[in-house]
């Protein structure tokens, strides 16, 4: 089936056919083994792609204690061949930063040319196949894992979609929010000022209101990683998702509630965060590489509905160290290139998975004065929520390959003056982040830095900039046409 | 013998020792949270047919060794308590 693949299912079903996933036939236990298994997956392959030492995706068929046909699966576009895929770029024969630039033009197509969703019939909607209303509500009938030990308890969703509705505007946002169970009907979770669902949440609380959510588990790959990405405040992620698409997504409304969810989702779960309610949740072993915000009072979900599709696949991010996923990076650095070209600033962006989205390295094609600072200030003011979980910036010139994690290395080592090219600035910090003390979390302010690895300006281009030592650039073009033609003749 | 689990914010201290009162608590192999009104002891000998308590620290780590947790009444998921 050819892109898009506006159900998950489909989506899987071809990247089997392409041996990009696995079936695992064998009993696995939701209690710790199935995400033992996917983080193990996720450090064994790096997010390669299959062919080049990467690890696939994975379906597990039968876990324990679960009836037949309750599935889970992870690390669905995991991989950088699968996370192009689910895009719809045709990534065979290409090199890494192809492949890079190539899915965020197709994102930045989504986003300036969006396209609204469209809302199906009920009786149509393949999540709404099974129902559990009111007092049938049991969010355990579904195999949520425990997917590291001594997180604060089973995290029903990490790989998903939560939809919210600003009340004082049309917004309607999709964004991945963390959250674990706490009995059969309430879930808590992240829910932060600086997030868009705590600009939305916080505006409902302040006037005691409970606000309506929609929870849409495994949806389209597309779907899930703009949910995950910078997109800005006020942007729908579902036109941009139609966008992307060429096609509006199919949706369907609520039970509860008006919200739109993906009609394809495998779970959706609907009700209300209720006011001036908190609960303990946490910890959690997060994308960062750590379990570094501790267990702490969050808000309540509380859940008046659940629809499945027959044969329910939950989807998880087992989160930890790299590399855990590609979704988000693709697209926050199309958001941060977006931003920057929007300010004048004419740069390539990249988020770096090797580094789980704590740096974003930018290259600058025309420096001026004081770029590095530049750069920062409109990232931290267009992208607002980025300084949450992105808490480095490096600029470089040019000449640098930002896609290559050894280049990006070399270019901190060699280039940054420790004296004047290293500026730290106080910014919102999100509490995942690992560095900061207990007192920066709980106040959601600690330093990030800017690292300026650009060549000073006013440096000889020729003179004072050292010439890179080379293949390409410090032999004659003669000698390495030479060279290259002879390569097997000299038996390497 | 069940096995139930504890989380604390800075020390040990903050658990109350050999008297009837509420803690939150989980179950083990479910991880369903409840609050419940029980005795609780470092010292599992001091508690004889209790069942065993595993005290985490607030990032998850465990103490080393088990304790103890007579549960005298279960009060629900906490979540009315809220």
């Amino acid at each position: 089936m050819p892109f898009p693949y506006e159900d998950y299912r489909v989506f899987l079903d071809e990247l089997e056919q392409e041996g990009m996933l696995v079936r695992v036939k064998k009993e696995v236990d939701w209690n710790l083994e199935a995400g033992a298994i996917a983080r193990r997956i996720a450090e064994v392959g790096m997010g390669r792609a299959i062919n080049n030492g990467g690890t696939p995706a994975v379906l597990f068929e039968k876990i324990k204690g679960y009836p037949e046909g309750f599935r889970m699966s992870s690390k669905p576009i995991a991989g950088i061949d699968r996370c192009a895929k689910a895009f719809g770029y045709d990534y065979k024969g290409q090199d890494t930063a192809s492949v890079i630039e190539g899915v965020m033009d197709v994102i930045l197509e989504g986003l300036h040319h969006p396209i609204k969703p469209v809302a199906i019939n009920p009786k149509d909607a393949p999540c709404k196949q099974n129902k559990m209303l009111g007092k049938d509500v049991n969010l355990y009938k579904f195999p949520a894992p425990m997917l590291h030990d001594g997180d604060g308890g089973r995290y029903l969703n990490t790989w998903h979609t939560v939809v919210t509705k600003d009340p004082e505007s049309d917004w309607v946002n999709w964004g991945t929010y963390r959250s674990m169970i706490i009995d059969r009907t309430h879930l808590s979770g992240l829910i932060l000022r600086g997030q868009h669902i705590g600009k939305i949440y916080f505006k409902y609380e302040r006037l005691n209101q409970p606000m309506p959510f929609a929870i849409a588990v495994s949806p389209d790959p597309v779907s899930f990683s703009m949910s995950a990405s910078g997109i800005p405040q006020g942007v729908n992620e579902v036109d941009v998702v139609g966008g992307i698409h060429k096609k509006p997504l199919p949706v369907v409304k609520c039970e509860t509630n008006d919200l739109l969810v993906p009609a394809s989702a495998e779970i959706v779960i609907e009700g209300v965060v209720l006011p001036g309610k908190r609960v303990w949740e946490g910890p959690y072993g997060e994308y960062t590489g750590y379990r570094a915000s501790p267990r702490d009072k969050r808000p309540i979900y509380e859940v008046h509905a659940v629809t499945y599709r027959d044969n329910p696949i939950l989807t998880f991010e087992s989160t930890g160290t790299p590399v855990t996923d590609w979704g988000a990076n693709f697209s926050t650095s199309a958001m941060a290139r977006e931003a920057l070209a929007q300010a004048g600033i004419n740069a390539r962006v990249w988020m770096p998975s090797e580094i789980s989205a704590c740096l974003m390295v930018v290259a600058i094609r025309d420096p001026i004065p004081n770029i590095a600072t530049m750069v920062k200030n409109v990232l931290t003011s267009q992208l607002g929520t980025i300084c949450m979980y992105t808490y480095k910036f490096l600029v470089v010139n040019d000449d640098i390959d930002i896609y290559d994690p050894t280049q990006v290395l070399w270019a901190i080592c060699s280039r940054v003056h420790p004296r004047r090219g290293i500026i730290v600035s106080d910014e919102m910090c999100g509490p995942l982040a690992p560095f900061a003390s207990l007192e920066e979390r709980l106040k959601m302010n600690a330093p990030h830095l800017t690292f300026d690895a650009t060549w000073p300006l006013d440096w000889h281009p020729t003179i004072a900039v050292p010439p890179v030592s080379s293949f390409t650039s410090i032999y004659p073009k003669e000698i390495q046409e030479k060279v290259l033609k002879n390569w097997k003749e000299y038996g390497l | 013998m069940a096995i139930y689990e504890v989380f604390i914010i800075n020390d040990p201290s903050e658990l109350e020792e050999g008297k009837e009162h509420e803690i939150q608590i989980r179950d083990a192999e479910t991880y369903e949270q409840r609050i419940v009104r029980a005795i609780i002891s470092s010292s599992p000998e001091k508690l004889p047919g209790a069942d065993s308590l595993r005290v985490r620290w607030q990032r998850g780590q465990p103490l080393p060794s088990l304790w103890a947790i007579k549960i005298i009444q279960d009060l629900g998921s906490g979540i009315d308590m809220s």
